[in-house]
């Protein structure tokens, strides 16, 4: 990374607020697509954006400025990984939280592929037979 | 040794070896869920005992003890809504001998005994991300079974229950996710003895997303659109799970962690409100139900209304009558539906005109629905009485006398739909659509199920005192949030 790159993301004119505050915009676009769009694969996207939003939210969590993965593969990593390693525990949440994200978009574009088989169509203002 | 990590083990072993025992004998799947939960069953029964005089086993996983590992904590109240989900699940697994699952089958059983491990997991781990895991087990398993029969139906049901369950539980991992960064810990008898140390606001927040991820299992008012529509698509013995166990799991949760994380009095009014609304909500839109399943459904909301209820007025009195309110109700409805399923076996319509004067077709299955409904409805004798009684007195001491009364207004609501109900079942005009109806005698495993459930509501209504005497304990434990910290931070017990 050359000099001006590493001024642009030190912590002082990029702090953990811009990861905070996308993970809330990626949440709201998220919400956004969920609450206004009709295809359906469009709003199983949008369920995964909220995923998303939150995953980034927890690692931008245990983020800390300038120090690496809590991978201890280095001798000086293995001797004070508190003073070179990131927090371990949200990215271990992490990682259960996107195999689990992973299981519910299949969950539910299986579920979109039955409805597709029965009505023909994606467009869920068309599907309603239930009362909402 | 007995440990409680058994009651997750050996559904977990059991659930992903169905295959396999489909290989040796093509009809042995069916009795997997039945060894299953018979095995956990005498597993609880071993560990119940052990809880007198310890007050709770906490069960250090992986070697690293709490607050830095995850444990399991099987206390009075986790373990006492243990017993009403493994109770449900057995008689729901009865009722599966005699059921034709849909296809396929082996993934069907799969599915029913993940979705009672999960709420098992949910209502036995000290942890709260491992709550998370233990919800997206049950919710995830739940949204497979409800679409299982793969018509329109159930696929458009199993989509709503989806878009909702999962929304709620990723705002559920959000409020996790606040907690974690305020406090650095996830153990929640620790964040529980240091929830002051965090920014009220935060908290606030943190509480309303756990609130709403909580909300739809526990099927709360705004959040329960998923409920009457997976209860009329889903099969019948998974819907008794619905709201016997996953409903249970989710107002668990929503207890102990306002109860034991929160300092609960300031979001005691939250739960109040919520509760009452979502009462009277499923009671009045009951009214005007013509399909059964969703009669029933409707009631269910209204019932877990008066749990939260229960539950908001923070006292000894209405907590003991929300947790036996919950056994009963468990136990009601999976009578109600495992019975509704007998009727209509042949006669394929669900609304209240086809199944007119079923009571003279199949008067022993008639019987069982009847028992459990006026369970529900707490007529005295019976054993909803006992506990709807005790949530009243409960809200009426804490002087919630508004919030009482139109309780009782819901419970007088109730009445009317039931009342018509029942006098459907027993008209003597028979409907024509029951003249193709199976004979009840067909179903001798699933009534002998339902005659033990119904005898066992008989029994509590008379003598409700065996019952309430242990649930008084876990009611205990639920109020005093310092003894349950003290007992797993204070390392006094492994």
């Amino acid at each position: 990374m050359s000099e001006a790159l590493r001024t642009f993301f030190s912590p002082q004119i990029l702090g953990p607020e811009i990861f905070y505050g996308s993970s809330v915009g990626l949440f709201l676009i998220g919400l956004y697509m969920i609450l206004v769009k009709k295809n359906l694969v469009k709003i199983v996207i949008g369920l995964s954006f909220i995923e998303s939003g939150v995953n980034l939210f927890l690692i931008s969590l245990g983020y800390v400025w300038g120090k690496t993965a809590p991978i201890l593969n280095k001798p000086e990593l293995m001797k004070e990984p508190v003073k070179y390693a990131v927090d371990p525990v949200p990215q271990a949440l992490v990682l259960t939280a996107i195999v689990i994200g992973v299981a519910v978009t299949a969950m539910a574009l299986s579920i979109v592929i039955v409805l597709h088989d029965k009505y023909g169509t994606l467009d869920i203002s068309k599907i309603k037979e239930l009362k909402w | 040794m007995v440990s409680p990590i058994l009651l997750i083990a050996i559904p977990l072993f059991m659930a992903f070896s169905v295959p396999l025992w489909g290989l040796i004998w093509k009809k042995l799947p069916q009795y997997i869920p039945f060894a299953t939960f018979s095995i956990t069953i005498a597993v609880l029964v071993k560990l119940l005992p052990q809880l007198w005089g310890r007050g709770l086993i906490s069960v250090v996983i992986a070697g690293v003890k709490p607050p830095f590992g995850i444990n399991l904590v099987f206390g009075p109240f986790g373990a006492f809504f243990a017993l009403i989900i493994q109770i449900v699940a057995l008689a729901a697994s009865i009722y599966l001998f005699e059921y034709e699952p849909p296809e396929p089958a082996e993934k069907f059983y799969m599915l029913f005994i993940l979705v009672v491990l999960g709420a098992t997991g949910m209502v036995l781990t000290g942890d709260i991300f491992n709550m998370f895991v233990f919800l997206e087990i049950t919710s995830i398993s739940s949204y497979a079974l409800t679409a299982i029969k793969k018509d329109g139906h159930s696929a458009e049901a199993g989509f709503k229950y989806l878009l909702l369950g999962s929304l709620g539980s990723t705002l559920f991992l959000f409020g996790i996710a606040l907690i974690y960064g305020s406090l650095g810990t996830l153990n929640m008898a620790d964040i529980g003895a240091r929830i002051g140390d965090m920014n009220p606001k935060l908290l606030a927040a943190a509480v309303i997303l756990i609130l709403i991820g909580m909300g739809v299992e526990a099927e709360m008012l705004p959040l329960n659109g998923w409920v009457p529509d997976a209860y009329q698509a889903a099969p019948v013995p998974v819907v008794s799970i619905f709201s016997g166990v996953v409903a249970k799991a989710g107002i668990y949760a929503l207890a102990r962690i306002l109860y034991t994380i929160i300092g609960f009095e300031s979001y005691a009014s939250l739960l109040l409100i919520f509760g009452i609304l979502t009462l009277l909500a499923g009671e009045l839109a009951a009214l005007r139900q013509k399909d059964v399943r969703r009669l029933l459904a409707y009631s269910s909301i209204g019932q877990m209304g008066l749990i939260m209820l229960a539950f908001g007025t923070v006292g000894f009195t209405a907590a003991i009558g929300g947790i036996f309110h919950a056994f009963n109700h468990a136990l009601a409805k999976a009578l109600m539906f495992f019975a509704l399923g007998i009727m209509v076996a042949g006669v394929g319509k669900w609304d209240m005109d086809s199944l007119e004067g079923i009571g003279r077709v199949k008067p022993y299955t008639t019987l069982l629905f009847t028992i459990g409904l006026l369970s529900t409805l707490g007529l005295p004798m019976f054993s909803g009485f006992w506990s709807k009684l005790l949530i009243i007195i409960g809200m009426v001491n804490a002087k919630y006398t508004v919030y009482a009364s139109l309780a009782l207004f819901g419970s007088a609501v109730e009445v009317v739909y039931f009342a018509r109900l029942l006098g459907k079942f027993y008209s003597s005009k028979i409907s024509d659509s029951l003249k193709d109806a199976i004979p009840e005698s067909k179903k001798i495993f699933s009534l002998l199920g339902m005659t033990f459930i119904a005898i066992f509501i008989l029994a509590m209504g008379i003598y409700p005192d065996a019952l309430v005497k242990w649930i008084a304990q876990g009611a205990y434990m639920l109020l005093n949030k310092a003894t349950y910290i003290g007992m797993i931070i204070g390392g006094a017990i492994q």
